[in-house]
């Protein structure tokens, strides 16, 4: 026995018309939403990077009295102890301490060259504590301070020279 | 006998309300996520504001500094600590109070700093935050510790020392009543230094913080920084705090003794090596509050040998 279904026509064109609309309605909304995701992760992005610049500003301004580079023999507020900054580029602990990516001491004057190591420590010019030169790293913050030092001729004394500390904030 | 017709819907009305119920349902769904969403992304940005607000605070060759935090509405300042990694981590969370939705949603992310040591409860409410900090020294500098309260809550220091009222008077800071009489305001907390019964009872001679029914060790450094971080803060929290304090102290203590090698290879011999090691080795092994005090003897010893050297370590 062949058994048939009579649909009225008028109802099915309803619904394939309610569908069409439906589907319009989600791609509309679909793209909004796109547009609004877009603008908002743009907007999320410069914040981002304003955040970094700002906290990488506070750091380098603050990084002269962090306990680990201050120079503390003389109670002076932006002296950096370079001794202690050559230990610090050996151990692996600080690699994510200050949330930088980029952090580098460099003696402005008198005029030297190189990195330093033990070996050619104090005849050198930069310390390299986070990251790498040749990395891209944004905008980089900078201030000028005095890099301090114990000398030792006949007699022992403290030696200052110039110097200039560099960082960048860490990515998200 | 009852009409059995009933009310007869189209097919089009019916597929009209079903579709809509679940747009207008997918709508609430999203924009609640979509608030809630950008609840946790505000909150978030809030907190690493209130981290970077922090760093003018501390301190350089100053022995405290004081300052107030602000909000526009008012707000619940989570602070959390933790012990994982080389240097453990500070959280600092906020939440706003909401009509919308829960009135005090918990920070879902904390914003994590691992240079950074808050003393406090496990949250601050108001409108402004009261901060004071001071420098920690054991026997150098290890960090700068921060203390935090509402400025609703009160204080009052009952036979408080010398030291301590010099220290608030200089700091000025409001919320905080010291009292000659033994007479507090009402619903202050009360700090005694000579009787117990109070909410917070200090012993000076043995050291000791009782708080909560818990006992906490202190050591006397030279600003008084950990006597007041056991009375501002929460026992747990001052354990973990301690014990974070103690593993920067021990990461240190690793790069004065490679300056004391660095210094003795180009001729002037510190002979402060071994005790530098013993120090490193029993502060990053700190486990106990009462640990303090072995930690504070040997800093002593420390402090008293490098104060007679021609070339300091520090």
């Amino acid at each position: 026995m062949l058994l048939t279904a009579n649909y009225s026509k008028k109802a099915q064109f309803k619904v394939q018309e309610m569908a069409f609309t439906v589907v319009a309605i989600i791609i509309f909304f679909g793209i909004g939403a796109v547009f609004l995701l877009l603008i908002v992760s743009d907007n999320l992005n410069s914040q981002v990077e304003l955040q970094r610049a700002e906290e990488a500003k506070e750091i380098v301004r603050k990084i002269a009295v962090s306990p680990e580079l201050a120079f503390t023999e003389k109670g002076c507020d932006s002296c950096l102890d370079m001794d202690k900054a050559l230990a610090l580029k050996n151990s692996e602990k600080y690699d994510d301490f200050w949330d930088l990516e980029y952090l580098k001491i460099i003696t402005i004057y008198p005029n030297k060259s190189g990195e330093c190591t033990k070996d050619n420590f104090p005849e050198c010019q930069s310390i390299t504590l986070i990251g790498e030169d040749e990395q891209d790293f944004g905008i980089t913050q900078g201030t000028y301070v005095s890099l301090c030092r114990y000398e030792f001729k006949v007699l022992g004394y403290y030696r200052c020279e110039l110097g200039k500390v560099m960082a960048s904030g860490r990515n998200l | 006998m009852k009409n059995k017709k009933g009310f007869e819907l189209s097919f089009g009305w019916l597929f009209s309300i079903i579709v809509g119920i679940a747009f207008i349902s997918a709508a609430i769904y999203i924009s609640t996520k979509v608030l809630d969403t950008s609840r946790d992304f505000q909150s978030a940005e809030d907190a690493k504001q209130i981290g970077v607000l922090l760093n003018p605070l501390e301190t350089g060759i100053e022995s405290s500094k004081s300052g107030v935090i602000t909000f526009s509405t008012n707000t619940r300042t989570y602070f959390s600590c933790d012990n994982i990694g080389y240097f453990g981590n500070q959280g600092i969370g906020i939440s706003s109070e909401s009509s919308v939705g829960e009135e005090w949603r918990r920070p879902s992310v904390m914003s994590k700093f691992k240079g950074k040591y808050i003393f406090s409860g496990n949250y601050v409410e108001g409108e402004k935050m009261a901060v004071f900090v001071k420098p920690f020294y054991m026997p150098y500098k290890i960090a700068d510790v921060m203390y935090a309260f509402s400025e609703n809550e009160v204080f009052c220091f009952v036979d408080s020392p010398n030291y301590v009222e010099k220290d608030f008077s200089s700091l000025g800071i409001k919320g905080i009543n010291i009292s000659s009489n033994g007479e507090c305001p009402r619903n202050s907390t009360t700090v005694c230094f000579s009787k117990t019964g109070c909410d917070i009872d200090v012993n000076p001679e043995l050291r000791t913080v009782r708080k909560y029914k818990k006992t906490i060790y202190y050591a006397e450094d030279d600003n008084y920084a950990l006597l007041y971080a056991a009375i501002f803060s929460e026992p747990g929290m001052y354990e973990c705090q301690l014990k974070r304090l103690m593993k920067r102290n021990a990461a240190l203590a690793d790069i004065y003794l490679s300056k004391a090698l660095s210094l003795s290879s180009r001729g002037c011999n510190s002979n402060l090596e071994s005790e530098m090691v013993m120090y490193s080795n029993s502060t990053s092994k700190f486990n106990n509050t009462i640990e303090i005090r072995n930690v504070k003897d040997m800093s002593d010893e420390i402090k008293r040998r490098n104060d007679a050297l021609n070339c300091k370590l520090f």
